[in-house]
């Protein structure tokens, strides 16, 4: 024992590691999320875009920039636009007044302009030219004219630096007019300064206005260039020579430009004068630009400057003018605030898609925890079932061997005292081996290995066989038992009528340890039926509980579920009458729904339990089991039968009134062609000897009149119902009644039978039989009863059609004897039955096995053939063969039993079909097909699909056990039993 | 002279003991029960029949795990006919280190092997000598049991 529960136990784990591994294997779904490493990613994230908004920060700022640089821009344009324009305005009336010396000085003669007016015309027209300091004219001396000159205008020629008479020269070109503001320069000569000197070369050889480089100002500390127009003597044709200029030059017109002021008037009048520093050079000699307007120093804003060209008619100096702000460009607020906004919400959101992925994770990770441990929780319940099967099993052994000991020992010579411990100990034992039934078909089910047979029954000989268990106990409480199955139930139909009595008997066995007085009623309807009826009657019974329905059960005791009562039993036994064909033979469902329910008049089920009813172990309370005993565990598994079976259970109790358990249970419709004579084989029939006797059936309570009736019927007794005794007579117009039968309380509530007896049928020759029904009788009411006129017979409750049968025929004295001697299906003498004569053949390559087998066999009269491997029994089944049924080791080498069944089913299809083709030889075309049994040591794992799945048509566990080899053998033998034997 | 139902109950004892000691299962009085009149040696027909294939067995093992690659596959074949056979008779305490043995040879666990051919020797041997012990007991208590006129009880 201790090393098979050991192998079991390794048996277990490795079932539970397959398990595991099988779920390894199964759990392949994608994840989206990073297992691992997500602070990496993250900081990848954080950093990426990090560089991207520094990137839009640059472009966004970029933008800004361009825009100052623009502003710079057009600020520096328009500036030097307006300096140039202004100084060519002041240049152009420059020209205008050397057109003006020139014609009035030199074309008129004498000359109509002297100092005077040119002083007064200049002063009167300085306005137009407000950029000029002043303007003064030199006339060109050459040094021979010099003295003339000097004598006619009285003074000397004086040079620029110091004022002294200049000295000896070519040429000299002193000031003859000159504006009031530079009237010193009289009689200056203008050659004897550099610049000027120069200026004036250049502009008598190009005959335009020349410019000077800047410089500081005569009489002014401000920055200042000097403009020279020259002036001719006569007008020179546009592509004049240089040398034909300098002869026709007469003299020069200049004035300085005043540009630091001028500029300044000029910003002066712009807006945004203050953000930018403006600054003009003279860039005629690039390396060393000349500044003419600004500060030297270099400051303000140094990055950003702009240059614009400024052309002041000179094309021989260049200007130009240089912009820069006076402050930085301020930082760009909108795009560091956008980019960083924008920075913190993906910020943000990456910090989302981290946590919520460690969320994921975090979950999955759970998940795939919680999947391993609902694994191995169900795995455990497996085993746990597979242990309680096995502990069952285990259990049974030994305690079969204390029961034989304890039958043995009841055999011997005993004192009244140990014979009686004794049968005590076998009573418990045999309690003990019920209870360990019940655990292991409990495991059974949980562990999902019960399967229910479907072979034909007839469920009214189940009922009868079950209320014939119980009918001991009910008559010694006195309660009134009784069964009813409506018409409409089928005969026989497919099922597990096994496991539908173990339902029965379970809910019958419950109700009558729990009910002290009244009744218990079982009833089998249709389903379908049984709900219709109960639609169509709620209503009335509604209305009808007030006034008294309760009288109307089976025995008069208030039942539990008020509906049913006899209004309901009325609808539904009302079709009976005139029995409905068409849901019976129709044939169009193949399914039999049966309602079935038993109703108690019991202690009832306190309504706090009524919630545990159908867990297992669980009672109402520990007390109930103290008193009435019993573990509980029935009804969990009349449960779970019942949803095997494809039904339901419930149940409606109150307490101290009764309980109703009801459930539903779905059957196969059987083919009555489909077994050939399923009366004469499964079952005990009833004798027809009292088929078209009529009977009177005298009762006050109409559930209980329908009762007799339908055991009756099943006589082929045809019945009259009656209330009472009086009234026998009057339905006597279709006939005298065979038989009367009354009940007790019908008869002790007062009318005299006697009297009635002979008055009512005195004159008939052949006085019906008066039969008393009675659930319990006292010696003193028998004695009555038969003074009364019940001498025929006493019938006592609970009926079944059987009992009735043996009763009636002791009263009507039929000699026909039933075959008493038919043997009961569990016994080693039905299954000698089964396999005597028959010719069996046995494979198995395990000597030892093969003998046991054989003499197994051979023990309940079968002749046995062996054969030690595959191929031998491919040999021995040739067809044609004498076989009735092969029984087939599984595990063999070289063949094993399932490649061997698969031959075989192989070689008889071809027989069968060439047998058909033709059939000539004997005219059976019967189809072979040997019954094969598969043996097999391990009985949890051949399970019988895969036994089937190679044809064979069964197995049996090995070491061959009695009941087990009944049970496997019975199916092939019973359906069939009179063809060979 | 003891009486026959002392007899018999010695005669019940006897056979239980040796189910309590775990020797024997149920089987075994199944296989007494296939004994009858028509039959009258079954049981030990079929022991001698075991005990044949047995030592064979116990042989062809010791000799195919002695082999420099050893034959797993051979050697399982073996103590399944061995545990079939064990089963069969209801030495129960054989079959179950069959079924360990097998176990090994399903790892290839050549130690585990060796270790349990020890054991299932032992265990072979045991049974061996209850059987024969049970065989020559029961005989003399079914003469005296027939000789003192009583009839040879079954277990049920």
């Amino acid at each position: 024992m201790g090393l098979k529960m050991q192998s079991h136990h390794h048996h277990m784990v490795a079932v539970s590691l397959n398990s595991d591994q099988q779920l390894g294997t199964k759990r392949k779904y994608t994840s989206y999320v990073p297992r691992t490493h997500q602070g990496k990613y993250l900081a990848l994230w954080i950093i990426a875009f990090g560089f991207a908004a520094v990137h839009v920060y640059r472009c966004i700022d970029a933008g800004h920039q361009q825009r100052i640089q623009e502003g710079l821009v057009s600020m520096c344009d328009q500036r030097a636009r307006m300096l140039q324009d202004q100084f060519s305005v002041c240049v152009n009336h420059v020209h205008a007044l050397a057109v003006l010396v020139s014609t009035f000085h030199y074309y008129k003669n004498p000359s109509v302009i002297d100092q005077e007016t040119f002083a007064e015309y200049t002063a009167r027209t300085a306005f137009e030219r407000p950029l000029l300091s002043g303007v003064a004219y030199a006339q060109r001396v050459l040094n021979s004219q010099r003295e003339d000159f000097e004598s006619q205008h009285g003074g000397t020629i004086r040079t620029m630096a110091n004022k002294e008479p200049s000295p000896h020269r070519d040429e000299y070109a002193p000031v003859i007019f000159a504006q009031e503001t530079v009237s010193y320069l009289n009689l200056v000569d203008m050659m004897s300064g550099e610049e000027d000197r120069e200026n004036i070369l250049r502009a008598r050889s190009t005959g335009k206005a020349v410019l000077t480089s800047p410089f500081k100002l005569l009489g002014s500390h401000h920055l200042g260039v000097v403009l020279t127009i020259p002036v001719y003597k006569s007008k020179l044709p546009p592509n004049a020579s240089v040398r034909d200029r300098i002869e026709a030059t007469v003299g020069y017109l200049g004035g300085a430009f005043d540009v630091e002021s001028l500029v300044e008037n000029l910003l002066g009048q712009l807006a945004g004068n203050q953000e930018i520093i403006v600054k003009v050079y003279d860039v005629t000699n690039t390396s060393d630009p000349l500044i003419m307007y600004g500060r030297q120093a270099q400051y303000g804003d140094l990055t950003r400057v702009r240059v614009s060209t400024l052309d002041f008619g000179d094309p021989f100096r260049k200007h130009q003018m240089t912009c820069r702000y006076l402050h930085k460009a301020p930082i760009s607020w909108t795009a560091i605030t956008t980019a960083f906004l924008g920075y913190v919400i993906v910020f943000l959101a990456g910090y989302m898609f981290y946590t919520g992925a460690i969320h994921i994770v975090q979950v999955e990770d759970d998940f795939h925890t919680m999947q391993q441990l609902k694994v191995r929780a169900e795995a455990a319940d497996v085993t746990k079932s597979q242990f309680l099967a096995t502990v069952s099993h285990e259990i049974r052994t030994p305690m079969n061997g204390i029961l034989g000991m304890l039958a043995l020992l009841l055999d011997t010579d005993l004192s009244s005292t140990q014979r009686d411990y004794a049968q005590t100990a076998q009573a418990c034992g045999r309690a003990l081996i019920t209870l360990i039934n019940e655990v292991l078909d409990r495991a059974k089910i949980e562990a999902g290995k019960l399967e229910l047979e479907a072979v034909p029954f007839d469920l009214r000989s189940v009922l009868d066989d079950v209320l014939s268990l119980f009918s001991e106990k009910s008559r010694n409480k006195g309660i009134e038992l009784a069964v009813f199955v409506s018409d409409k139930v089928p005969q026989i139909v497919m099922g597990d009528p096994g496991r539908f009595r173990q339902v029965i008997t379970n809910l019958v066995g419950n109700s009558v340890k729990f009910t002290e007085q009244g009744h218990i009623f079982v009833q089998v309807h249709l389903a379908e039926h049984s709900i219709a009826v109960h639609d169509a009657t709620s209503d009335s019974c509604l209305s009808g509980r007030s006034n008294g329905c309760q009288t109307n059960t089976l025995s008069g005791r208030e039942a539990a579920d008020d509906r049913n009562n006899w209004d309901r039993f009325k609808h539904l036994i009302a079709d009976e009458e005139f029995p409905f064909q068409v849901l019976t033979s129709d044939g169009i469902s193949q399914n039999v729904n049966l309602m079935v329910s038993a109703e108690d008049t019991g202690i009832g089920i306190p309504l706090h339990a009524q919630k545990l009813v159908f867990m297992p172990f669980m009672q109402a309370d520990s007390s109930t089991s103290r008193h009435y005993g019993g573990t509980g565990i029935g009804l969990s598994i009349s449960k779970c039968l019942v949803e095997l079976m494809g039904g339901h259970i419930s149940f409606i109790s109150r307490p101290q009134i009764g309980s109703t358990f009801s459930f539903t249970a779905s059957f196969k419709r059987c083919e009555q062609n489909m077994v050939t004579d399923p009366k004469r084989s499964l079952y005990d029939e009833l004798p027809t000897a009292f088929k078209g006797l009529k009977a009177t059936i005298v009762d006050t309570k109409p559930i209980r009149a329908a009762v007799t009736r339908y055991h009756l019927k099943r006589l082929g007794v045809f019945v009259e119902v009656v209330n009472s005794i009086r009234t026998v007579a009057s339905v006597l117009g279709s006939g005298q009644p065979d038989m009367i039968l009354v009940e007790k309380d019908v008869w002790l509530s007062g009318d005299d039978l006697s009297n009635i007896r002979a008055s009512v049928f005195g004159h008939v020759l052949k006085s019906p039989k008066m039969i008393l029904l009675a659930t319990n009788i006292t010696g003193d009411e028998f004695d009555k009863a038969k003074a009364a006129g019940f001498s025929d017979t006493l019938i006592m409750k609970p009926l079944r059609a059987s009992m009735v049968a043996a009763c009636l025929q002791q009263v009507f004295g039929t000699g026909k004897k039933v075959e008493q001697g038919r043997v009961m299906a569990n016994g080693s003498v039905y299954l000698r039955g089964l396999l005597c004569g028959k010719k069996i053949l046995v494979v198995d390559d395990n000597r030892v096995n093969r003998r046991v087998a054989a003499g197994a066999l051979k023990k309940f009269g079968a002749e046995v053939e062996c054969a030690d491997c595959g191929k031998a029994a491919l040999d021995l089944l040739q067809i044609p063969h004498g076989f009735d049924a092969c029984f087939m080791d599984i595990q063999m080498p070289e063949m094993d039993g399932f490649e061997a069944t698969r031959r075989i089913r192989e070689m008889e299809e071809q027989q069968t079909s060439s047998s058909v083709d033709g059939s000539c030889d004997t005219g059976t075309t019967t189809e072979w097909h040997l019954p094969i049994l598969a043996m097999t040591a391990d009985v949890i794992h051949a399970t019988f699909e895969e036994c089937q799945k190679s044809g064979m048509d069964g197995y049996v566990s090995k070491p061959f056990q009695e009941e087990n080899l009944y049970q496997a053998v019975a199916k092939f033998f019973e359906s069939k039993p009179a063809t060979n034997s | 002279m003891a009486s026959v139902p002392q007899l018999q109950r010695q005669f019940i004892e006897y056979t239980t003991s040796l189910h309590n000691e775990g020797y024997l299962d149920d089987q075994f009085t199944q296989l007494q029960k296939l004994q009858d009149e028509s039959n009258p040696d079954f049981v030990v027909e079929v022991v001698s029949l075991y005990f044949e294939d047995s030592e064979k067995l116990l042989n062809n093992l010791a000799t195919a795990l002695q082999q420099k690659s050893v034959d797993y596959k051979q050697v399982d074949s073996h103590v399944h006919q061995f545990k079939g056979s064990s089963s069969s008779i209801g030495a129960q305490r054989v079959a179950s280190v069959c079924v360990h043995f097998r176990n090994f040879c399903e790892e290839k666990n050549l130690e585990g092997c060796l270790r349990c051919l020890q054991q299932v020797k032992q265990e072979y041997i045991l049974v061996r000598n209850k059987l024969e012990a049970l065989f020559r007991r029961m005989m003399q208590l079914e003469q005296q049991i027939l000789q003192a006129g009583g009839s040879i009880p079954m277990m049920e």
